[in-house]
């Protein structure tokens, strides 16, 4: 019996009625190609000693011993001293027994033919299997608990983001209004002190130079001889100026 | 370390937990004293916790009928070397076969562990197995053969060498529990 086919079946049987049913066509074409008979679904007692024999059959090893109730200890893969015993020996036992060294073969009186090719393989016994799931599904769940971490520090740092934004944007309406503020003061003092000269040079506005004079002049001097008057030519300033 | 030379708890007769003569199992278990793994041994005190042999080497049984098996040890003090334990293994090789008489003559050129159990078992039983001359090995000290007498059957005594001395009186096997135990004395410590 394939390996991969009988570790389903140990899972199909462990799990109960509901999976036998579930998978019954997979079990009855395994139970046929081991028997030679057909399974009837209604029939519990047909089905029943369905599951009975394939379980004699996942249980029963291809591998057996020389002598009964031989027990050795060895050396795995880690260096750990375990036990391999004739009691209770699974096919995955005793192919990782072979792999770590094949001429063991001698402690044998049975074992399939093509023990050689089966020993090539990755193996995995029932009770690793079910490690390994748990240890998967240990590490699926961390890694959701981590993506869920990220993801919330992410939000966090974008509401921190906006806060610190709305706080720069508060920040900046305030410096532009006290800048404004001051540049209305500035823009207040200047008139004043236009208006004065405006004042005291209001007598002398028959000195006015000529226009000539005044278009000689560039607009920058114009403009600071002349800051009440506001235009972007010299020609229009010299026109206002003289009206 | 320092020695061990005060009493450190009481000497209790116990009516629940009472002593038993005679060796069990029908066999013991004669481990050549090269083929144990002295690394991978472990003592605690008296008690060895595991008794590992080298890969690919095991011990052999050596079986025997009615109480025709036994263990012993004696105090050996000395005036000029260490004071200890002498063990004793006896047993036989019930045929005078030539399968046999191959046995006898490596049981004379080799040194030995012997671990057997006995009747007396201790609490849950932890100290069901004794194991005898694991620090300096047993060698023959003695084997007859006589056609008149033990059914033709060659007695044999191994024993602790002279100058050589044990430790303890004997020293227990127990690897976990007594199931555990069982099964290694039962495959005779096979390493495979």
């Amino acid at each position: 019996m394939k390996n991969e086919a009988r570790l389903k079946i140990i899972e199909v049987i462990k799990a109960g009625d509901k999976e036998v049913l579930k998978n019954f066509d997979f079990l009855a074409d395994e139970f046929k190609r081991k028997t030679g008979r057909n399974v009837v679904k209604g029939c519990r007692a047909s089905v029943r000693f369905m599951v009975l024999t394939l379980n004699y059959f996942t249980t029963m090893s291809e591998f057996k011993f020389n002598g009964r109730n031989v027990h050795y200890k060895y050396k795995n893969e880690l260096g750990v001293q375990v036990r391999i015993k004739a009691d209770g020996l699974t096919d995955e036992e005793a192919l990782k027994f072979l792999k770590q060294k094949p001429e063991r073969i001698s402690l044998f009186s049975e074992y399939p033919k093509d023990w050689k090719e089966l020993i090539k393989g990755d193996i995995e016994t029932e009770a690793e299997r079910i490690q390994r799931l748990e240890v998967e599904a240990e590490a699926v769940e961390v890694a959701k608990a981590k993506a869920e971490a990220v993801n919330s520090k992410t939000n966090q740092s974008e509401k921190v983001e906006k806060q610190i934004e709305e706080a720069e944007n508060e920040q900046s309406d305030s410096v532009n209004s006290v800048v404004e503020d001051i540049v209305a003061a500035a823009e207040a003092e200047a008139i004043k002190a236009a208006e004065e000269a405006t004042a005291s040079a209001g007598s002398d506005n028959n000195s006015l130079p000529s226009k000539e004079v005044l278009l000689s002049m560039s607009l920058t001097d114009l403009r600071a001889k002349w800051p009440t008057v506001k235009a972007t030519s010299v020609k229009t300033f010299v026109e206002k100026l003289l009206a | 370390m320092a020695c061990i030379d005060k009493l450190a708890e009481d000497i209790l007769n116990d009516c629940v937990d009472v002593g038993k003569k005679g060796l069990d199992s029908r066999k013991a278990v004669l481990i050549n004293i090269d083929d144990i793994d002295r690394a991978a041994t472990t003592l605690t005190g008296a008690t060895i916790t595991a008794l590992t042999l080298k890969a690919g080497t095991k011990g052999f049984n050596c079986e025997f009928y009615k109480e025709l098996a036994s263990v012993n040890s004696a105090f050996a003090p000395s005036t000029e070397d260490v004071d200890g334990f002498l063990h004793n293994f006896l047993c036989r090789l019930p045929t005078s076969s030539a399968v046999n008489a191959e046995r006898a003559k490596e049981i004379a050129n080799g040194r030995f562990v012997a671990v057997v159990e006995t009747r007396y078992k201790g609490v849950d039983q932890k100290d069901a197995f004794k194991v005898y001359g694991i620090e300096n090995g047993l060698k023959l000290a003695e084997m007859t053969n006589d056609s008149l007498a033990n059914s033709g059957a060659s007695l044999f005594t191994v024993s602790t060498e002279e100058g050589d001395v044990e430790q303890y009186p004997y020293n227990i096997y127990l690897d976990t529990d007594y199931a555990t135990s069982k099964a290694d004395f039962d495959a005779a410590f096979a390493q495979a």
